[in-house]
C-alpha cells in the first residue's frame, strides 16, 4: 500500500471544476437523478404516494368539470330575463299583437314579440326529437305566444303574476326563473368547487410533507452521513425537493388523465343515450388551462412540502451543542 | 493546529464524556488518542469533527472556535477533514465507488475528477477491483478500508479516525498506519483514536491517554534504540 504523494499532500483543496453554470447544472441533474432513483427503489411506496396526490386533485377537477358543463347548459345568464306567455288557443295573432302593444305601453322598456303558430311550429321542428313534425302535423295545434323580456327581473316577475290573471293567457313560462334556478345551482357548485380546490391544495401539501418525511426517514443514514461529511443544506435538500416535485407532477398528471378518461367514458355513454331519442348532447371536457394549472400547482406544492419537511429535519440534524451546565 | 482549551462534555443523561481537556496538536502532527472503552476517545474525535458540541470550554481548529461557527461555516469545516467512523457509516444500498465519491460530490468535484480520484484511493486501500460491489458484499475489514478511502478521497488537511484498524488483521492495520504516516509526512494532520496499544507502540507517535473523560497522560514514545 503506498500513497500518491502529490495527490495526498494535505492542503485543503475543495475543487469545483467547470463553470458556475456547469456545476449548478450538474448538481441539479444529480439531484433529479437521485430523486428518480429513490422512486424506483421503492416503486410500491412511490405508487401509493402518487395515487394519494392524484386522488387529492381528482375531486376538485371533477367539480370543476361539472361546473363547466352547468355553465354551458345555463348559457349566458347575465343578460337574459325573459318569459314566454302562451295564449289560449282561441286567441289569434291579431289579439296577441294587441296584447303585446298594451303590455309595452304599460311597461316602458318591455320588449314583447309575438311568435305566430307557424313560427312556433318551425321552432319546435328544430328541437331535438321533433324533427319533421311540421311535415306530419295537419292543423297546427300550437297557441300564439308572446315572448317578453325586461332588464329588471324583479319587475318582470311582478308583471308575469299580473299577466297570469289575463283571460287571454293560458299559462306563463318564466325562462328567467328557470335560468335563475340554474344559476343558483351553478353558484352552489362553484362554491363547492372552491372548497374542493382548498381541500385539494391543503391535502396535496400535507401529503407532500408526509411523503417527504417518509423519504427522509428512509434515507436518514445517507442524510446524516452526508451531513457529517460536510454537505450543506442545499445538497441534502435538493434531491428531496426534486422528489416532491416529481411526485406532485406524476400525481396531478394522473388525476388529469383520470378525469379525461372519465369524461371520454361518460361522453360516449351520454351520446349513445341521447341518440336513442334522435338527439345529440355534447359534454364539455375540463378546461386545458385548469389541467395545466393543477399540474403546476402540484409541482409547486410538492416542492413546498419537501421544503417544509427538510427545514424541520435539517434543523434537528444541525443541533450538536447541548447546553446542560 | 487543533487546540482543546478547558473542554468539558456532558451528555444529556448526565454522563460525563470529557472533563477539563487541554492540549495542542500542531499542523502535520500524528497523534493517537487512547484509553479504555468509555474513556472519551470517540467523544474527543466527534468534538473535532463537530458531530458533538462542547458543554464548556473551546475547541479551536486553525484558530476557529468550532462552537461559535455558523451552520454554513461548520459545514465548510467538516468538508476540510477526512473522517473515519468507528462503525464505518457506509451507505449499504450504494456501490463502493459511490460511497467513496460521496464527499467529492458534496464538495462539487466534476465527474471526471471524481472517477479519477476514487479509482486512485480505492487502489490505495487495495479495493480497486471491488468498486461496483456494495458494502454488504465486503468483510468488516474491507468495509473499514472503504471508510478510510472515503476519508482520504477529498485530500483533507486533517484526518480524524475513530478505531480505524479495529477490524483489520495486523498486517493490514500496519499498512493503514503506514498510509497515515505517509500522509502525515506529506503535511496532513492525523488524529487516531485507538485502544490497540501494540499498534501505538509500533508506530511511536505522540499519544494522548484518556481515562474516565480526563486526559491523564500526553507523551511521545522513545524511538527504538
Amino acid at each position: 500500500m503506498s500513497t500518491d504523494t502529490e495527490a495526498d499532500r494535505g492542503a485543503v483543496r475543495i475543487r469545483a471544476g467547470g463553470s458556475f453554470w456547469q456545476n449548478l447544472t450538474q448538481r441539479h441533474k444529480d439531484a433529479a437523478g437521485k430523486a428518480w432513483g429513490r422512486l424506483r427503489q421503492a416503486p410500491l411506496s412511490a405508487a401509493f404516494g402518487v395515487l394519494l396526490i392524484a386522488f387529492a386533485w381528482l375531486l376538485p377537477l371533477l367539480v370543476h368539470w361539472l361546473e363547466r358543463n352547468l355553465a354551458a347548459a345555463a348559457g349566458d345568464l347575465a343578460g337574459s330575463h325573459g318569459a314566454h306567455v302562451f295564449l289560449k288557443v282561441d286567441q289569434d295573432e291579431a289579439a296577441a299583437t294587441a296584447l303585446a302593444e298594451r303590455w309595452r305601453a304599460a311597461e316602458p322598456g318591455l320588449e314583447a314579440r309575438v311568435i305566430s303558430r307557424d313560427e312556433g311550429l318551425r321552432e319546435l321542428a328544430e328541437l331535438p326529437g321533433f324533427r319533421g313534425i311540421d311535415a306530419v302535423v295537419g292543423d297546427n295545434p300550437l297557441p300564439v305566444v308572446v315572448s317578453a323580456d325586461l332588464a329588471d327581473p324583479a319587475r318582470l316577475d311582478a308583471l308575469l303574476d299580473a299577466w297570469r290573471q289575463d283571460p287571454a293567457v293560458d299559462f306563463v313560462q318564466s325562462d328567467a326563473r328557470l335560468k335563475r334556478k340554474l344559476r343558483h345551482v351553478q353558484e352552489f357548485v362553484a362554491a363547492a368547487a372552491w372548497v374542493a380546490w382548498g381541500l385539494a391544495l391543503a391535502g396535496a401539501l400535507l401529503i407532500s410533507i408526509h411523503l417527504s418525511r417518509l423519504a427522509v426517514n428512509a434515507d436518514r443514514d445517507e442524510i446524516s452521513v452526508s451531513f457529517w461529511l460536510g454537505a450543506d443544506d442545499a445538497h441534502i435538500r435538493r434531491p428531496l425537493l426534486y422528489g416532491g416535485m416529481l411526485q406532485g407532477f406524476i400525481g396531478a398528471s394522473l388525476a388529469a388523465i383520470l378525469v379525461l378518461a372519465l369524461v371520454a367514458a361518460t361522453h360516449r355513454a351520454l351520446v349513445e343515450f341521447s341518440q336513442q331519442f334522435a338527439s345529440r348532447i355534447e359534454l364539455l371536457g375540463p378546461d386545458p388551462r385548469t389541467l395545466l394549472a393543477v399540474v403546476v400547482a402540484a409541482v409547486v406544492l410538492g416542492w413546498l412540502g419537501a421544503f417544509v419537511c427538510t427545514s424541520i429535519d435539517l434543523g434537528q440534524l444541525g443541533q450538536t451543542r447541548e447546553d446542560i451546565e | 493546529m487543533i487546540e482543546f482549551d478547558g473542554v468539558h462534555k456532558r451528555y444529556a443523561g448526565g454522563q460525563n464524556g470529557l472533563l477539563d481537556i487541554n492540549f495542542v496538536i500542531q499542523r502535520g502532527e500524528m497523534v493517537f488518542v487512547t484509553g479504555h472503552s468509555g474513556a472519551g476517545k470517540s467523544t474527543l474525535i466527534k468534538l473535532i469533527a463537530l458531530i458533538e458540541g462542547t458543554t464548556r470550554g473551546q475547541v479551536r481548529v486553525d484558530g476557529k472556535v468550532l462552537g461559535s461557527l455558523r451552520r454554513s461555516a461548520a459545514q465548510q469545516h467538516r468538508r476540510t477533514l477526512g473522517m473515519v467512523f468507528q462503525d464505518y457509516r457506509l451507505l449499504h444500498h450504494q456501490s463502493i465507488f459511490d460511497n467513496v465519491a460521496l464527499p467529492l460530490r458534496i464538495a462539487g468535484w466534476t465527474q471526471a475528477d471524481i472517477d479519477k480520484r476514487v479509482r486512485a484511493v480505492l487502489d490505495l486501500v487495495g479495493l480497486g477491483a471491488r468498486s461496483f460491489d456494495t458494502p454488504l458484499m465486503l468483510s468488516g475489514g474491507e468495509q473499514q478500508r472503504v471508510g478510510i478511502a472515503r476519508a482520504l478521497a477529498p485530500r483533507p488537511a486533517l484526518i480524524i479516525a475513530d478505531e480505524p484498524t479495529g477490524n483489520l488483521d495486523p498486517k493490514l492495520a500496519t499498512d493503514i498506519m503506514q498510509l497515515f504516516i505517509s500522509l502525515m509526512q506529506a503535511g496532513t494532520t492525523v488524529v487516531v483514536a485507538s485502544h490497540d496499544l501494540h499498534l501505538i507502540q509500533r508506530v511511536k507517535k505522540r499519544v494522548l491517554v484518556l481515562d474516565k473523560g480526563r486526559l491523564i497522560d500526553d507523551f511521545r514514545p522513545e524511538p527504538a534504540a
